[in-house]
């Protein structure tokens, strides 16, 4: 009989081997409603993990409230809280839908989302369409007329649009973008415009040729032209795709999500199903945009975007993104001496995903709880500063908490070790 | 008595730096001959983590 440790290795392997032979392809622009897996018209999703109505921090509940407003099932803030202690509207995270969403990740069903389906596997993951940059949208808890008709205008225009464009090209490999990407300065997470050009650049034509009008195309081209985090969106979906696959091999303790809702950090582990193992979250350090905002402004670490790191991106390959430093003041061998401290926690390298600057050796990729525990090395995020009330106000990175990696050993060595 | 360490003093320095960098990167700024050994104290982990870890890594 092989011994545990052979076991959790070999089950990592294959962890790993089911991520990396993960495609995952843009396939298709649909409202949530339509495409998102247990969605219904009066659900509202957010970031992981899981966390009460009464326990959320300020851009959640303003986001929920926007969202409910957004799609017409109150009139009111007064009446839209009135609903949600009735009970009349689910609260759910994104991760328990196949979603991941950025910043609050407020979702609801007339929401256009990001279709991504792993081809190698057969499973699907979704993530909403960014709104494009400004420090007042939706995903960072705002809520007013103009933002209002921006997602209605994304709902009814940009949505269709690409959704035209998207099947007219037969698809978008999102892989192939990200190791182009990771080549071209971006670390895709806080950094993702090489990815934007790269997504432009494989529609552009199609835009050209399916758009409905001259208007929607000037329109539509405009918006995805401007907005530089667009495509993370994108990249997200798909780490989900690549990720969900993975989970639930048993004897595995590689990490198939990390998940922040700004006031808890919560990991799941390939070998211990939907659990979530969570401890609070912690405060990001950074750049703030304005010379008003400080730290005592912030929330605490938000957002599913970690689903990048998780897939072995963003703060993880620092060292393929040296710009990104100068949200935190840091310097080329600082990313670089990060990316190498990650590969210590890490079961593998992604070949798919090189770093010139660490002479084209693979992105660390497979977070394994043991190492983690073992070297007391906290995974480094990239990651936006939300206003603790709503609002982007700065970027930056975080560690996660090690206690929920801790709480997941422990869990790990009492479904295991008696097997 | 002291001839060892005048020599040590007057002789070239041969320098390992175990652990922080900083030391090693102020004698490398003298143009001192430092070998650097990567390394960090044993850390302390609660008991019951430690065995877990001594089944599973």
């Amino acid at each position: 009989m092989r011994d545990l440790k052979t076991q959790v290795d070999q089950a990592n392997e294959e962890a790993l081997r089911i991520v990396l032979s993960g495609r995952p392809v843009l396939v298709d622009v649909r409202p949530a409603i339509d495409v998102v897996p247990g969605m219904s018209r009066n659900t509202i999703l957010h970031s992981a993990p899981p966390i009460e109505w009464r326990d959320m921090c300020g851009p959640h509940r303003n986001g929920v409230l926007g969202a409910i407003l957004w799609e017409g099932l109150a009139d009111t803030p007064a009446d839209a809280e009135a609903m949600i202690e009735n009970g009349d509207v689910l609260i759910e995270p994104c991760h328990h839908h196949d979603t991941v969403g950025a910043g609050t990740g407020i979702t609801s069903a007339s929401t256009p989302m990001l279709v991504v389906e792993n081809t190698a596997h057969g499973n699907r993951a979704f993530s909403c369409l960014s709104e494009g940059g400004g420090l007042e949208l939706l995903k960072w808890g705002c809520y007013d007329q103009k933002i209002a008709d921006h997602l209605s205008w994304q709902a009814e225009v940009l949505g269709p649009t690409l959704k035209s464009a998207i099947e007219a090209v037969g698809g978008v490999d999102v892989k192939n973008i990200i190791s182009k990407a990771v080549q071209m300065g971006d670390e895709c997470h806080n950094r993702s415009i090489a990815a934007n050009s790269l997504f432009f650049r494989e529609i552009a034509v199609a835009l050209l040729d399916t758009a409905s009008d001259r208007k929607t195309l000037i329109d539509s081209v405009t918006f995805l032209t401007e907005a530089d985090q667009f495509f993370l969106h994108g990249i997200m979906a798909a780490a989900k795709s690549m990720l969900n696959p993975a989970a639930g091999t048993e004897f595995s303790t590689m990490v198939t999500a990390m998940a922040r809702n700004g006031v808890e950090f919560g990991i799941r582990v390939a070998g211990l199903g939907d659990t979530w193992f969570t401890a609070p979250a912690n405060h990001v350090e950074g750049l703030f945009f304005r010379s008003e905002w400080g730290p005592d402004d912030a929330a605490p670490d938000l957002g599913d975007s970690s689903i990048t790191e998780t897939i072995g991106l963003g703060g993880f390959i620092q060292a393929a993104a040296p710009s990104v430093q100068s949200y935190v003041g840091g310097s080329m061998q600082q990313a670089i001496d990060n990316t190498r401290e990650m590969a210590t926690v890490c079961i593998g390298a992604n070949p798919e995903f090189p770093i010139p600057a660490l002479d084209f050796s693979g992105a660390p990729v497979g977070i394994d709880i043991r190492k983690v525990v073992k070297t007391q090395t906290a995974p480094l995020i990239d990651t936006a500063i939300t206003h603790r009330d709503k609002g982007l106000i700065g970027a930056g990175q975080v560690r996660t908490p090690l206690a929920c990696f801790e709480q997941a050993l422990k869990a790990f060595a009492r479904q295991y070790a008696t097997s | 008595m002291n001839e060892p360490k005048q020599a040590l003093l007057s002789a070239d320095l041969k320098v390992i730096n175990i652990g922080l960098e900083l030391f090693a990167d102020s004698l490398a700024a003298q143009a001192v001959d430092v070998v650097r050994v990567d390394w960090k104290p044993p850390l302390e982990l609660e008991p019951e983590l430690e065995r877990i870890l001594d089944d599973l890594l």
